[in-house]
């Protein structure tokens, strides 16, 4: 089992992977759950502020995409109440399923989390904004959120330390955008979701008007760990740098033996995860490109992916981005065009249409990408695609212009040859298909 | 004296000192370098959305869109560097991929920012061998309004103006990405009173006017800086005319009238200007009936009026509420200095239009009732004058031997309209009549002599705040028609009162009417660039 590395901690999957009714109060108390939060509350191991130090010596950077230190972005919440927190469980990007599993199977341990830095932002309401299309995952969480209050953790006055701490669930209803911090929270109010524009920072101002933290479900699960055991032991699991600490999950998708969301501690390569946790590639074939973080950061190819290791710097070091950690794995075989086609389809049926770059960049790339990959594209049409991605990177109001840009320029940086046979040959040359690594759907 | 905060920053090298949280986009407006924009406007909120106002801040981490960023001490803003041009016309490159670009057949061309700014900062030849996206394109919003989905760059401004200006919230933005369209909320119609308004803040011709639609090419419009008379908010506003004609009234920044506003009332006020028009003198005077001569009908009211100065307790006036300030104060000095009448009052001329709300439209359908009023159009108390209600009375009971009108409207003072309105003058020796419908007055009167439309005409006004605007004759009156600036300076003098002039300008100085710019030669106009049509500098 992935975890194992960590025996003896308290991290994310501590618990046997398949087991039946991990995801209820009695199991996750026997694994030590809920502790941390007694230590604090009953016995007052930590101040508020306390805490929030603990957080921001484990240097815990936010498991959302953005890898921001979490203990920095808490120390910048106005001082005005009521504040909120908001636990961003949209995870809509594809290829990161990573919080899902959380939410599934040990849906208690993001409630702990989520009371402890209620606990050190001093705020009392939380909200759990989670995607629409999570049915089963909803269940499992409003379920423990049921519980917890049933049990006393939370409610007017949890485990008798006179706070009032409480969660509320919120669906989503199926757009990627809601996931972005701001739009999450236009959201959340009841307007359309599209992002706001910053500053003000929701930190200042965020949902309904009041200052509010929003947190990825991996961040604020990881905090029970750090309340257990502290900040400095959280951070012995790091990189070389030091930069990276703690663990992470990994979603992995596409061409290997043994799909899945690993937990492995920060700057563990990726040629291990692949060999050891996923037990290889899919058949034996020869790997081709890598996703590493998710559907927006930049797509590598086999011999580089080869050398990275799973942490912000290794990443950044070799041209892409950790991101939220979902893996994509293509083997030989793969069409990149198609696989560029399949991105582009995804970000041009999500841009919320504020931003002009966005709105029009994001169908004008999808439709040349969809052209090329029909071998009806030219070579003037390779270079306006590159053109034209870069035009849309960092001038919009969010950064989803710019996650549509990065895999569209690395495509074709990373595979121009490809393009061009397209061009050459008048059509696929892997017959417009790939050995089928992810499922996204009926063609836009 | 409270101070106002300031800030000192510096734009392309130019200091510029402005007051604290005031945007970058407005300071760059103060040295004349505007940085070009779509979705600002002054009179909405901030939304940010079109990017094409992004300018490099020294020390800024992604150059940030200058309408959404405050000027502070010491900030060095660059906007013409090659990065930020190369922005601006990437932003025009994006808005125009799936615009439909039918500018011939586009009742904005000629005053779109689209068509202008990619004359400045794009200029580049389409390269598009993709599908356009295609959306609705003739949707009409209401009577007034017509949507075309294709033109719409979705820059929010109408949105924003139905949830902040009229707060009717009748305009959502719906579906997302490219396939985003403006609508209207539950599949009704726009319902407020200030609906054109989003067809002139439409930076491009997604919204156009049912009035306008197709009349007329905007370069071939003159404008006239002008007032609305609907109401006593006295809207300034441009009338834009050709051929002697109003085509379209556009309103006219004015902070503390109007702002950037104007009411749908006020763009249809011209089309009252042909309506029940009084077009020649009339004149019922034994030995005198019949046709007559402006000069003959003009010496038939000195003849009345010299008669009636001999007994100046039974002569009374009435003013006209849609009179100017110079007007009335020749009014004032005409009955109440030379004729030595004590019996002044204004009335209202109108009381057709919409009812008050919380925007701008007032209660009060005349634009200058408080002007007239200040300049001395009132009873003279002193020497017992009667109000309107009481010259009324004193003509039923048969004291009044001369009665002037100025203006239409008096039988709305009477409960029993027209009728009444027949029986209370046929008890009055001498009614003269001045003004510029044909109204129920001017068919009983003795003497009547037509006055120009306010459109025909310079003058001030005074609205409700008691701000006064000043209006351009924008168009000729009829043939013949003499203003009432000149018929009184000229009964004035032959009935040998002071002289106080007998021109716009020169009573300007008495009244303190604000002297408009004098614009120069109107041209054909080139593509307008940051300017209105209107010449008015654009938000
Ligand atoms: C288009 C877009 C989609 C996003 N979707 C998610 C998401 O589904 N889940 C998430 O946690 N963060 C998402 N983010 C990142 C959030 O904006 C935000 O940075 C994050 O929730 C902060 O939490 P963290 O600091 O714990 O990472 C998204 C960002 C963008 C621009
Ligand atoms: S970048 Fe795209 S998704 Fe983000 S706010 Fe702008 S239009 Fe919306
Ligand atoms: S209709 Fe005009 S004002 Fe409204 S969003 Fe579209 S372009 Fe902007
Ligand atoms: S509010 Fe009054 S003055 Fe303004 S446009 Fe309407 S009618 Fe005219």
């Amino acid at each position: 089992m992935a975890y194992t590395i960590l025996d003896g901690h308290k991290t994310l999957l501590n618990f046997p992977r398949g087991a039946e009714g991990t995801w209820t109060l009695d199991s996750y108390r026997t694994r030590g759950g809920y502790s941390a939060l007694e230590a604090v509350l009953r016995e007052g191991r930590y101040t508020p502020a306390g805490l929030l130090d603990q957080v921001k010596k484990s240097g815990l950077r936010g498991r959302g995409g953005a890898g921001f230190p979490t203990g920095l972005k808490w120390s910048f919440l106005a001082k005005q109440r009521p504040a909120y927190l908001v636990c961003n469980a949209d995870e809509s990007e594809p290829g990161t399923f990573k919080d899902r599993v959380i939410l599934e199977e040990n849906p208690h341990q993001l409630v702990e989390g989520m009371i402890l830095s209620l606990f050190a932002l001093e705020a009392e309401h939380g909200y759990v904004y989670v995607r629409g299309e999570y049915v089963h995952p909803q269940k499992r969480l409003d379920a423990a959120i049921r519980e917890a209050y049933e049990a006393g953790y939370l409610g007017e006055d949890v485990l008798g330390a006179g706070r009032a701490y409480h969660i509320t669930l919120h669906s989503g209803a199926g757009a990627y955008i809601c996931g972005e911090e701001t739009g999450l929270i236009n959201s959340l109010e009841g307007r359309k979701g599209q992002p706001r524009l910053k500053p003000p920072f929701p930190a200042v101002i965020g949902v309904f008007n009041k200052p509010t933290i929003v947190n990825n479900v991996e961040t604020l699960a990881s905090v029970c760990s750090i309340a257990e055991f502290g900040g400095e032991a959280y951070a012995q699991w790091r990189n070389e740098s030091g930069k990276s600490t703690g663990t992470k999950l990994f979603s992995v998708s596409g061409h290997v033996e043994r799909p899945g969301v690993y937990e492995v501690p920060m700057g563990y390569p990726f040629k291990r995860l692949l060999e050891e946790e996923c037990g290889g590639m899919l058949n034996g074939m020869p790997l081709k490109a890598l996703i590493v973080g998710g559907s927006s950061v930049p797509v590598v190819d086999a011999e580089t992916a080869m050398k990275i290791d799973l942490d912000y710097e290794s990443c950044a070091a070799h041209g892409t981005l950790l991101g939220s950690g979902g893996v994509i794995v293509m083997g030989e075989g793969t069409c990149m065009v198609r696989s560029l086609e399949v991105l582009l389809r995804f970000y041009h049926h999500e841009s919320c249409g504020q931003c002009t770059p966005c709105r029009e960049g994001t169908g004008w790339i999808h439709r040349i990408v969809r052209r090329v990959e029909a071998g009806q594209g030219t070579m003037v049409d390779l270079d306006e695609l590159y053109r034209i991605a870069d035009n849309m990177e960092g001038k919009t109001i969010c950064t989803l212009a710019d996650a549509a840009a990065w895999p569209a320029k690395s495509h074709l940086r990373v595979f121009r040859q490809e393009f061009e046979r397209h061009v050459h040959e008048g059509r696929c040359p892997f017959g417009g298909r790939f050995p089928d690594p992810f499922h996204l759907g009926p063609q836009a | 004296m409270s101070e106002i905060k300031t800030v000192t920053l510096t734009i392309d090298g130019r200091q510029v000192t402005v007051p604290a949280g005031t945007s970058v986009l407005e300071a760059s407006k103060v040295i004349g370098a505007e940085v070009p924009h779509f979705c600002y406007h002054p009179g909405l909120p901030v939304d940010g959305n079109c990017r094409m106002c992004i300018v490099e801040i020294d020390g800024a981490r992604r150059p940030p869109v200058s309408c959404a960023t405050s000027c502070a001490d010491g900030m060095v803003v660059r906007t013409d560097t090659a990065a930020v041009k190369a922005i601006r016309a990437s932003v025009m490159e994006f808005l125009l991929v799936n615009h439909p670009i039918d500018c011939p057949i586009c009742d904005k061309a000629g005053e779109c920012m689209l068509q202008d700014y990619y004359m400045q900062h794009d200029r580049k030849r389409s390269e598009l061998r993709d599908e356009k996206v295609h959306k609705p394109r003739l949707v009409k919003f209401s009577d007034r309004i017509v949507f075309n989905g294709e033109r719409c760059i979705l820059c929010t401004r109408c949105v924003r103006f139905t949830e902040n200006v009229t707060r009717t919230h009748e305009l959502g933005i719906v579906n997302r990405g490219d396939r985003a369209l403006v609508e209207v909320a539950g599949g009704g119609s726009l319902h407020n009173r200030y609906q054109d308004n989003v067809a002139d803040i439409c930076p491009v011709g997604a919204l156009t006017k049912t009035d306008f639609r197709f009349k007329k090419r905007v370069w071939f419009l003159k404008h006239t800086d002008s007032i609305c008379p609907g109401c006593s908010r006295g809207c300034n506003v441009v009338l834009d005319h050709d051929k002697n004609e109003v085509v379209r009234v556009m309103p006219r920044f004015r902070a503390e009238v109007n702002g950037h506003w104007m009411c749908d009332e006020g763009r249809d006020i011209h089309k009252r200007i042909g309506v029940d028009r009084l077009l020649a003198p009339r004149v019922k005077l034994p030995g005198r009936e019949g046709g007559a001569t402006p000069e003959e009908a003009l010496e038939a009211v000195a003849e009345v009026l010299g008669e009636a100065r001999k007994t100046p307790d039974r002569l009374a006036a009435i003013a006209s509420s849609w009179g100017t300030n110079e007007e009335a104060f020749l009014f004032a000095k005409l009955f109440g200095e030379t004729l030595r009448t004590p019996h002044m009052d204004v009335k209202s001329d109108s009381d057709e239009g919409y009812p008050e709300d919380d925007v701008l439209h007032t209660a009060d359908h005349n634009p200058n009732r408080a002007g007239v009023v200040a300049q001395g159009v009132v009873p003279n108390d002193k020497k017992g004058g009667l109000g309107l209600a009481g010259i009324l009375d004193a003509c039923r009971r048969g004291d009044i031997q001369c009665l002037v009108v100025w203006g239409p409207g008096l039988s709305g003072h009477l409960p029993g309209g027209e009728s009444e309105l027949a029986l209370v003058l046929s008890k009055v020796a001498r009614v003269v009549y001045l003004g510029w419908k044909d109204d129920p007055v001017a068919r009983l009167a003795h003497v009547a002599l037509p006055t120009p439309a306010w459109a025909e005409k310079d003058g001030s006004y005074t609205n409700c705040d008691g701000i006064k605007s000043t209006s351009v004759r924008a168009l000729d009156p009829p043939p013949g028609v003499r203003g009432e600036i000149e018929v009184l300076a000229d009964l004035q003098a032959r009935l040998k009162g002071r002289s106080y002039g007998r021109t716009f300008r020169e009573l300007a100085a008495k009244t303190g009417a604000p002297l408009p710019p004098r614009r120069p030669a109107p041209a054909l106009r080139q593509p307008s660039l940051y300017r209105h049509a209107s010449g008015v500098a654009r938000p």
